[in-house]
């Protein structure tokens, strides 16, 4: 270091070769550098969710882990418990860890698969735009916008599935993106495997098959001919399609109907008739309501300025006359869930309530997340692209970031609390915690309705009678009194299963009140009939 | 000779439409009659942002203090502020501070508020002369720049707020001096007067620290050197520029001074205070929520917590496209600034980056903040910053309006900016918004319009805040024929400068222009070459 007085100006010298090994290190290990900052964002961010009680806020989060702790642990346990409304790869990931108390009860079983899966994202959008050709900057810009983002945060810290189905997604549209490049059949295989991971996540992924299926066949065609276009995709759709394939199967098997996961009595289509009814599925059918809403679910997972750039990468990205028109094509796919959450909207297949528009609450707003890595991707490639205002771009995403943070603005975390996914059941499970803990008997609940109240209780799953647990729910709901000491349900809702099946039971009479709950009632048995009551899993594993 | 000519005109002109529109009524604020309607909602001060910083003015003047007496408290209702037993100003103080000299000058001719009032004014000519300026610099002919200038003042809601005390003109005053500086003053001198002004802008209205922000972070990276040489990395850090940055402590000292004096802390700033929405007939303040009969409560404000991002979208529609203050609507002219955005980034990318940053931030800021009507208001004020900013650019694209298409549309875009604005200046820039004004309708059982109808309205029921509309013409003909006289007048020069710009000799501007950027590169520092490379 040198201080020259004359010119008041201090210099550093730094060799060259330093700043070369920096330069040659970044770009050998790019990847693992990021998967390493990542992985270390992601332990803090699920440390800091966990601490303040946020980490399972949403009920959908604790159904997720009671539904992999069904498969290992309750009365009935088994792989039939994964059931058929959710997809099942999450509850299976779930399940190899949530056998362990501390796994489940934290969330942590679930929580690892999002953390692994955030930590992957933010390396496929490195690997992509290197793909790309996009330099450094914009590379590491990139995984910025992806990682700074609090809904993404929040919901690498918990046990949802966006962000597993984001990293299959995206791993899809790279290596979609590569076969494009490179016309490596590899790549093909790549993407249809991780197209089959993506499906048996979330019917997203479905949405995803065949919009790559399309887009796969167009440019196939385009370039090499019917002959070959009949090969590649009987290969792309026959690993792609395999968990779809699968999926049936197990509907089959299990519910005697390959489309029980879409019209049973849990499914979506279900659910939705009641909102339906209710007046309140605002979108279906109306194609500007159904974009608005989407739209503006985007904009409040991305502080509204990170989708404007990246609406203006993406157009910037299209016009490049520099870039093949098919991995144009094949970019698409990082925005096929704006398709898809729009066409679900329409056709009320999907509800999604952001606050102030048609209702003053929030419902599956996180949905607007899906398209955060391709928003990064396009937006690390406007940053290359337009070089001269790539500070003007970080100093924009630093000032909304400082402030997000500031303001712990995260509409997936409001989504969880104080939406209709975040129903409160504190009391229900305090209850049920403080009173059944150390006593002996079964508690006769819904899963389907009160899996929240059944994971915040703390107590082990087969302390719980419901739908899933085979003879022992055929004989608890004709005569609770000889199984259930404790029964919970919503009284006089013929949609809560519990009460669907016990509200004409003679025995039902011989329990008293003892809570009423905004979201359930807590039924105990009597104490005069108290001695006969079944407490211990006598029926073994009989179906 | 004719250049002379031409300059003494643009600015006489300018400076007499602002005189005609300036709002006002002859006599002097006294504590007896300050409350009276005379002043407040049939007078000059129809809101509070302005009775909060003339009261200060006031205060300092007239009782040397910075704690309001209770009838000049009653005045600012209902943003006031209260802190250790005392009434104090919810606004930063830089304003009015500024406006002592008019305040002082006014009083002494019996016309405190009006002497006020034209501080803004003051303000708001010196902004398009160094409009004209910087987009002269940037290559825009003298007569583009200057209409430049007039698309600022006359075509955007900055002319209502360049006839009253806002903090908005002295705001965009402070950010254009500091491009121009960073566009002629390279070295520490540079940076010092930069530093300085960004300092005097945190006084004037808090936001500004973020608002100038950009300007200051290009300016300190030119401390910074960094150079290839011998196949090592040179690192200069120009410590002469670093002391120049160090000028900026005194203002800040200033502001720390008139916190402790204010407030009885040093870090307390204005904003944070606890509000009070009433004052009881003993003086004492009601708090928001607040039983009268109750005790102070304490509201927890900190300054950063101001701006949500969860606003934003609500904060952008209202900004640019809502009815009651879109920009689409106010001011549609300042939009054709971005197009000048992709001809500047032509020519000088740098500038253009920095002029793009601060637009983003106005925009992005402002967005954010809970209240983006900014309450009663024409227009959205708080993009003034902005409307200075894309009219520079608008100077870029001006000479572009060839086809005759393309020549129709500007003129009649800006013709009607700028009949819009005349309107908002002359009559009342205290529009509510639409949701205010949809529970105002059922209070007062009227429909209560929130747009330029509103404005309309008092038209036609003659109604004007002009000082010398009120003072000296009212008796010889309407409110109407003066704002058609104001209008013509505005919109009969622009389109004239445009006709020039577009259809008569183009070469000759060429000519003029080049010899001016000529003369002005000799006359300019010597170092003016190596500025030149910065802004390429």
């Amino acid at each position: 270091m040198k201080i020259a007085r004359d010119s008041l100006t201090i210099s550093f010298e730094l060799p060259f070769t330093f700043m070369e090994k920096c330069k040659v290190l970044l770009d050998r290990r790019g990847e693992r550098i990021i998967a390493l900052l990542l992985f270390l964002i992601s332990i803090a961010s699920f440390y800091y969710y966990y601490n303040n009680g946020q980490g399972l806020a949403y009920n959908d989060a604790r159904s997720h882990l009671d539904i992999s702790r069904r498969v290992v642990e309750g009365l009935k346990p088994g792989l039939a418990q994964i059931g058929s409304v959710w997809l099942p790869l999450p509850h299976l990931l779930n399940a190899l860890t949530v056998w362990n108390d501390f796994m489940w009860h934290t969330g942590l079983s679930g929580a690892v698969v999002s953390m692994v899966s955030f930590v992957y994202c933010g390396v496929l959008i490195y690997k992509y735009l290197k793909s790309l050709g996009v330099g450094m900057f914009g590379r590491l810009f990139a995984c910025s916008i992806f990682t700074l983002n609090l809904n993404v945060l929040y919901l690498s810290a918990t046990a949802m599935t966006e962000l597993p189905l984001l990293a299959a997604m995206t791993a899809a549209s790279y290596h979609l993106m590569l076969w494009y490049k490179d016309n490596n059949l590899l790549d093909m295989i790549k993407t249809a495997l991780w197209v089959m991971v993506s499906t048996l996540i979330r019917y997203d992924g479905w949405f995803l098959l065949v919009f790559i299926f399309a887009t796969l066949g167009m440019g196939i065609f385009r370039k090499r001919g019917k002959v070959e276009t009949e090969g590649k995709l009987i290969l792309f759709g026959t690993l792609a399609g395999y968990g779809v394939i699968l999926w049936f199967l197990w509907n089959l098997l299990i519910f005697k109907d390959p489309l029980y996961f879409a019209f049973g009595p849990f499914s979506a289509h279900e659910q939705q008739k009641g909102i339906l009814s209710a007046g309140e599925l605002f979108t279906k059918g109306n194609i500007y309501y159904s974009f608005l809403a989407y739209f503006y679910a985007t904009l409040y997972n991305t502080y509204s300025f990170i989708t404007f750039m990246a609406i203006l990468g993406f157009s910037v990205f299209l016009v490049d006359k520099k870039i093949d028109k098919n991995i144009k094509i094949a970019s698409l796919a990082l925005i096929s869930p704006f398709f898809f959450n729009i066409i679900a909207l329409y056709l009320g297949h999907s509800v999604l309530f952001v606050y102030g528009l048609f209702k003053d609450t929030w419902f599956n707003v996180r949905y607007g997340m899906m398209l955060v890595t391709g928003m990064a991707v396009f937006i690390g490639y406007l940053v290359d692209k337009v070089k001269d205002l790539r500070w003007v771009f970080v100093g924009v995403f630093s000032l909304i970031t400082i402030f997000a943070f500031i303001g712990k603005d995260a509409a997936t975390i409001d989504d969880a609390l104080i939406g209709a996914s975040g129903k409160n059941v504190s009391e229900v499970s305090s209850w049920i915690k403080k009173n059944a803990t150390s006593r002996d008997g079964f508690i006769l609940i819904s899963a389907a309705s009160h899996d929240a109240i059944i994971f915040s209780s703390g107590l082990p799953m087969s302390r719980f009678i419901h739908e899933g647990t085979g003879k022992y729910w055929e004989l608890a709901t004709e005569n609770p009194q000889n199984w259930a000491t404790w029964i919970i349900l919503r009284t006089n809702d013929m949609s809560d299963w519990t009460f669907r099946e016990i509200a004409d039971a003679p025995g039902f009479k011989q329990y008293n009140l003892v809570g009423h709950y905004p979201f359930a009632d807590i039924y105990e048995l009597k104490p005069e009939v108290r001695s006969k009551v079944i407490t211990e899993p006598i029926l073994g594993k009989l179906k | 000779m004719i250049n002379k000519i031409f300059n003494i005109s643009y600015i006489v002109f300018i400076a007499l439409i602002l005189l005609l529109t300036v709002r006002g009524i002859p006599g002097n604020v006294t504590k007896d009659n300050i409350n009276t309607g005379m002043w407040r909602e049939k007078g000059p001060f129809e809101l509070s942002p302005e009775r909060g910083r003339f009261a200060l003015t006031f205060t300092l003047v007239e009782d040397r203090s910075y704690q309001f007496s209770i009838p000049v408290a009653r005045f600012i209702l209902p943003d006031l502020g209260y802190k250790n037993g005392k009434y104090v100003s919810l606004f930063a103080p830089g304003v009015s501070l500024i406006a002592v000299p008019g305040y002082v000058i006014g009083k002494f001719f019996g016309l405190n508020q009006l002497g006020t009032y034209l501080t803004a004014s003051f303000f708001a000519l010196f902004n398009v002369i160094l409009i004209r300026k910087i987009a002269f610099k940037l290559g825009a002919s003298w007569v583009s720049a200057s209409v430049a200038g007039m698309v600022f003042l006359f075509t955007t809601p900055a002319f209502s707020y360049a006839s009253t005390l806002y903090q908005h003109h002295i705001s965009v005053l402070l950010i254009l001096l500091s491009i121009y500086i960073l566009m002629t003053h390279k070295g520490a001198l540079g940076i010092a007067i930069i530093s300085v002004l960004y300092c005097i802008g945190i006084l004037v209205d808090y936001p500004n620290a973020l608002m100038m922000l950009p300007i200051l972070i290009y300016s300190l990276i030119n401390i910074i050197k960094i150079r290839n040489i011998d196949r090592s990395l040179q690192i200069n850090i120009l410590s002469a520029k670093i002391i120049g940055a160090a000028a900026c402590m005194p203002v800040l000292i200033l502001l720390l001074l008139y916190n402790k004096q204010a407030y009885g802390n040093y870090l307390q700033f204005a904003g944070t205070v606890a509000s009070v929405t009433e004052i009881k007939m003993d003086g004492s303040p009601v708090f928001p929520g607040q039983k009268k009969n109750g005790i102070e409560l304490t509201q927890e404000k900190y300054a950063l917590n101001f701006f949500k991002t969860r606003n934003t979208i609500k904060g952008l529609y209202t900004h640019l496209i809502s009815p009651d203050r879109g920009v689409i609507f106010y001011a549609p002219s300042a939009l054709f600034g971005i197009w000048g955005i992709v001809e500047l980034r032509r020519r000088k990318p740098k500038i253009s980056a920095l002029i793009v940053a601060l637009i983003l931030t106005n925009l992005i800021l402002y967005s954010m903040w809970g209240d983006p009507w900014g309450g009663w208001a024409f227009g959205s004020r708080y993009l003034i910053p902005s409307y200075a900013l894309l009219s520079i650019l608008v100077a870029m694209i001006l000479p572009k309006f060839k086809n005759e298409f393309l020549f129709v549309i500007a003129v009649l875009i800006i013709g009607y900016s700028a009949s819009i604005n005349s309107l908002g200046v002359l009559t009342s820039y205290s529009n509510p918004p639409k949701i205010e004004a949809a529970s105002l309708s059922i209070q007062t059982g009227k429909e209560e319009k929130y747009t330029i109808e509103r404005n309309i309205d008092l038209i036609r029921n003659n109604e004007s805040k002009s000082f010398i509309y009120n003072s000296f013409l009212s008796d010889k003909f309407s409110v109407l024929n003066y704002y058609l006289i104001v209008n013509f007048s505005i919109v009969f020069i622009m389109f004239l400068a445009i006709v020039y710009i577009n259809l008569i000799d183009k070469e000759k501007i060429d000519n003029f222009t080049k010899s001016r950027q000529s003369h002005n590169y000799q006359t300019v520092s010597g170092n003016y070459n190596s500025l030149d490379n910065l802004f390429q």
